[in-house]
């Protein structure tokens, strides 16, 4: 078994020089759940430091400015689950969180871990970036902002440079006329990697008769999670409760690659996609239609 | 007595559930010694390759290493297999068990070299550290491409083929002709895990005597004597002690780890301790078989079935184990529960270089129950009369003669098992889904499956019962448990026979050295076996004590009865002796307040394998199942809403018990149906995790009703039948059946994956 050296760094700075001091000799672990079966199972290599990042409290925070809400990296997903904030302007983060693995899991894999990871089935990304949701990066050198959507560079791959990582994730909640959800096409109920993910946000006409704005975004259909821009662009506009399915499931094939892997065949993807993107889409509607008056949105 | 059972039939906890649920069991992994070694396997990376040269100095070299072994160091590496089974056998039954590859590897995960060192790191550091040259050989992968005689040979014989069964009656080309509708199929399933919890594990130590003594997770405690041979031991210089085992499902019935760490304890003379990993077991361990069955039937306009012919191809993987048993079954069973004039039954079992197949839960069973009930339904379909209906006309009724010509002179409970079961999944109307992609559809299977192992292997048990001063009793059985609560049945037993509360009974199971050997927990036959040589031993003692009493009393025993600690004329129950001083009369008489007894099964002879005749095995558990499910029609995905589970136990020693069988089954084989499969490629394991290898979690689990019959017809104590591995017989050609009720797709090769049935609903 390979051992490393674990770093408890106190503070944010702390943890900023740390990570610069250390370098690719570092790694940083929130949860775990997916770095340490990886060390287990070697197919990640065992640094030298393993940086923990499990006692910066400030970093686990869920909060709301204004119309923005915040996501702290550490955020557990069983405790993004729980939030009421979440569960009442974004609710289809708790939605995606609460299909991610078991209870166990839940209860230590953050939500930062998820987004970091990069891997193509990471459930809470398909519902984040249908929240157009920011990456608030930091290092010993200072903060940048990006959208998630571009964050990721293949699997496992991401633009982070070394010393740097996620502090937290933000988007706008909610508001009255818009809906989202997600949904998840997995092997069996639960404790279960998505063959097929899929999520959707729109934003109705006052009359809720139209779809004013929407996005679409999936796992596992490509080498990163990711935005069905030719479907969005298919249904903007387009009345809400009769969208042409016909060519929605033809556009949505167009915008993915999915592979063959051990849990299904690429064609088998490819034809449950559009099927997943269209029941989406008419969860989302019917949350927006009823937003405001004690559903989920 | 049946009508006043104090003990038996109560729904009472097991005395092992306490200690289970708050964690403090201890399981093989959980035991370790003062100066215990860790030890590692190397295994082949390989599915099929040459072994040119093992090269094992760095490993040697490593600090904290205490002992490299390859084959050269085992001193018998090539021996015979044997399950406990009172007689030799011989033949194609009893077959090689290789304890380290040597000259050449079959299968990925083989075991090549042992490793045992200070700390596991540097026994898992000294593995890598083992430089094995191999050349690759093309292997063979494909069972039908297996049996064909230029195939890749597997093993050292000239033929991969290890066995060939027949079993025939009547004309079957004439019943065809007879018949008015044929329908004719090819059916395949996968190789399946048994995912018990608890991986192997196991630790052995050199005792003050001697003796090398091995405690592990084994459903056999007898491979004492394959060890001992391994090794070239005296048989009573090895002990086996068997702990609670996590699981076993017929995964541990095979030597595991026992070999390894007596072979390193005895080579370090330190304690060793060995624990699988996770996807080590995966690629360790026997398999399910795989099987391929071709399937012909044909019936009159009427639904009576005229002719009957299966072909099966059973994979056996790298190395025969248990297949040729498997096989025997599966002959026994290929034509199901039914009676049929004209019947061709052909099976064969090959080798190829995947993983093992052995026992698994049913036992070769579920694979042709699998075919045989899925042709059934189509039958039924074809000429327009429904699943039961079919079932009702043809199935065997006592006093019919099965397939296989065994005459069944005891009660049969079918077709009533098969109306029970589907009256109760239709007892509520269908669901109608709010979803309209999803449609829901209901459907049945009935089986067969024996209890007790095959009669021609003359299986005995023993069990031994100690009377204590003070009224409470001890028993010895070696029985393993492997958490079905076999050890507990036998508790009750003794509770009614000697009228004590269960809470003064005590057992100690599974050692070699301090009980007596009661065979192997497989073949559902520890109840059947066990139960009745403690019955035996019971009743032994009981009536010692009531013959002290009647002296007592001035009654003759036959007029006495003991219930509740007390000993009575059963006519006048108030002229009575507590129970504790009758024995204490007893013991300063001098009388004996022991007893050990054996049970003995039916024992016949090998059959005839070109045409497999008579009694093969001692008894039948008759079920059925009934499955709701609600199928996607566009995603494919199936949801089983409800399973009804019903059967002719015999009798119920413990509703509780017998219930968590019946459930437990029928989950068991609902991933058989849906979800699990061992994804190979040319050899390897492409899902040897639990990530990837598809188990129904307890979301996915629906509600399970259990329906239990009691003829009192079995061969166990007080009529009870076996219900471990019958549990989980017939579930999956129900589902199936469902699926095709609500969504007309057959599928014929499991599991029914999404992908599959979105692929037939497109077609």
């Amino acid at each position: 078994m390979n051992s490393f050296r674990l770093i408890n760094p106190g503070s944010i700075d702390e943890l900023y020089n740390q990570l610069s001091e250390r370098g690719s000799a570092g790694r940083i672990v929130a949860g775990g759940t997916d770095l340490l079966p990886a060390f287990k199972k070697e197919k990640t290599a065992v640094p030298e430091f393993v940086i923990n990042l499990k006692s910066i409290s400030e970093l686990a925070d869920i909060n709301e400015e204004e119309t923005k809400i915040n996501v702290g990296a550490l955020a557990t997903h069983a405790e993004i689950v729980e939030s009421f904030l979440i569960q009442g302007k974004a609710f289809v983060l708790a939605e995606a969180c609460d299909k991610i693995a078991s209870w166990q899991i839940r209860n230590l894999a953050t939500v930062g871990g998820n987004i970091a990871n990069a891997s193509p089935a990471a459930d809470s990304v398909p519902a984040l970036l249908v929240l157009d949701a920011h990456l608030h990066l930091g290092s010993k050198n200072g903060h940048r902002d990006i959208k998630l959507e571009k964050y990721f560079t293949g699997p496992g791959q991401t633009v982070l440079a070394d010393g740097e990582l996620i502090e937290k994730v933000s988007f706008s909640a909610l508001a009255k006329d818009e809906g989202a959800a997600f949904v998840k096409l997995g092997k069996r109920k639960a404790v279960t990697l998505s063959i097929v993910s899929a999520a959707a946000y729109v934003k109705l006409s006052p009359d809720h008769l139209v779809i004013e704005d929407v996005r679409l975004a999936m796992g596992s259909v490509a080498p990163t999670p990711l935005r069905i821009k030719s479907a969005e662009a298919l249904l903007k506009g387009s009345k809400a409760n009769q969208f042409d399915r016909q060519k929605l499931h033809e556009t949505v094939r167009k915008d993915i690659k999915p592979i063959k892997d051990v849990r299904s065949t690429a064609e088998y993807r490819l034809e449950v996609s559009a099927v997943l993107i269209e029941r989406a889409v008419k969860l989302a509607v019917e949350r927006a239609r009823t937003a405001g008056k004690g559903g989920h949105q | 007595m049946q009508d006043k059972l104090k003990s038996i039939g109560k729904p009472s906890p097991k005395h092992d559930d306490l200690v289970k649920v708050s964690g403090r069991l201890n399981y093989a992994e959980d035991y370790s010694m003062p100066g215990m070694l860790y030890a590692k396997v190397l295994r082949s990376k390989y599915p099929a390759a040459k072994i040119l040269s093992i090269n094992t100095a760095r490993a040697e070299a490593l600090p904290g290493v205490k002992a490299v072994l390859t084959a050269k160091d085992v001193p018998y590496n090539n021996t015979i297999t044997k399950f406990g089974q009172s007689k030799d056998v011989g033949g194609g039954f009893e077959a090689l068990y290789r304890v380290l590859a040597e000259d050449k590897v079959r299968f990925t995960g083989e075991a090549v070299a042992l490793v045992a060192a200070e700390t596991l790191a540097q026994a898992e550091e000294a593995v890598k550290l083992i430089e094995v040259d191999y050349e690759p050989l093309p292997g063979v992968y494909n069972v039908e491409d297996a049996v064909q005689p230029d195939s890749y040979k597997v093993g050292e014989e000239d033929t991969n083929i290890i066995a060939h069964f027949k079993s025939h009656k009547g004309d079957v080309e004439k019943g065809f002709s007879e018949a008015d509708v044929i329908v004719e199929n090819t059916y395949r399933v996968p190789f399946v895990d048994h995912t018990y919890l608890e991986p192997e594990s196991g630790t052995a130590w050199i005792d003050d005597q001697g003796v090398l003594t091995i405690r592990v997770s084994t459903q056999v405690i007898e491979h004492f004597r394959g060890v001992a041979k391994v090794l070239g031991l005296p048989e009573n210089r090895v002990r086996v002690i068997g702990t609670m085992l996590g699981g076993g499902f017929g995964g541990k019935e095979d030597i595991t780890v026992e070999s390894f760490i007596a072979l390193l304890a005895w080579k370090t003379g330190r304690p060793v301790k060995l624990t699988y990993t996770r996807e080590e077991s995966f690629l360790a361990h026997s398999k399910r078989h795989r099987y391929v069955m071709h399937y012909k039937i044909g019936a009159k306009k009427d639904g009576i079935i005229t002719a009957i012919k299966a072909e099966i191809l059973s994979d056996s993987g790298a190395y025969p184990y248990l297949s040729p048993w498997v096989l025997m079954y599966s002959t026994v069973c290929a034509a199901g529960p039914y009676s049929i004039d004209n019947v061709d039954v052909d099976c064969k079992s090959a080798l190829t270089n995947n993983p093992f197949g052995s026992a698994n839960r049913g036992f070769g069973s579920p694979q042709v129950n699998f075919a045989c009930e899925s042709i059934i339904s189509e039958l039924a379909e074809k000429i327009g009369i429904t699943p039961l209906e079919i079932r009702e006309k043809n199935c065997i009724r006592q006093g019919n003669v099965l397939a296989g010509g065994m005459k069944m002179d005891r009660y049969v409970a079918l077709p009533d098992v098969g109306v029970q079961a589907w009256e109760a999944i239709n007892e509520q109307p269908k669901l109608k889904p709010a979803d309209e992609s999803k449609k829901v559809g209901r459907g049945m299977a009935i089986g067969m499956m024996t209890y007790g192992r095959m009669t021609f292997l003359h299986d005995t048990s023993r069990s031994h019962i100690r009377v204590e001063l003070d009224g409470s009793v001890t028993v010895r059985c070696g029985v393993p448990d492997l958490g079905g609560g076999q050890a507990a049945s036998l508790c009750q037993i003794v509770a009614e026979e000697l009228g004590v509360p269960l809470s003064k009974v005590r057992i100690y199971i599974s050692d070699t050295a301090l009980t007596p050997l009661a065979g192997t927990t497989t073949a559902t036959r520890q109840l059947y076996m066990s139960g009745n040589a403690t019955l035996k031993a019971a009743r032994v003692l009981r009536e010692r004590l009531l013959t002290r009493a009647a002296a007592e009393l001035n009654v003759t025993a036959a007029e006495l009865d003991i219930a509740d600690e007390k000993i009575f004329v059963t006519a006048v129950p108030d002229r009575s002796l507590p129970l504790k001083q009758v024995i204490l009369f007893c013991s300063g008489e001098g009388v004996e307040l022991f007893h050990e007894a054996q049970f003995n099964a039916p024992f016949t002879d090998v059959p005839d394998l070109s045409n497999v005749q008579g009694q093969v095995h001692p008894d039948f558990t008759f079920g059925a199942h009934a499955a709701e499910v609600a199928v996607d029609t566009e995603t494919g995905e199936v949801e089983v809403l409800n399973i009804v589970s019903c059967f002719d136990v015999g009798r119920v020693l413990n509703p509780l018990r017998c219930e968590g069988q019946m459930e437990g089954g029928s989950i068991y084989c609902m991933g058989y149906a849906l979800t699990e499969e061992i994804i190979l490629e040319d050899g390897i394991t492409l899902n040897s995790s639990f990530t990837d290898y598809v188990i129904p979690t307890a979301l996915d689990a629906p509600h399970v009703q259990s329906i239990t019959l009691e003829s009192k017809a079995g061969l166990g104590p007080y009529g009870a039948k076996g219900i471990g591995e019958p549990a989980c017989n017939s579930i999956a050609p129900a589902i199936i059946d469902a699926i095709y009720d609500a969504v007309g797709v057959r599928i014929k090769d499991l599991p029914a994956t999404p992908e599959k049935i979105l692929a037939a609903l497109k077609a």
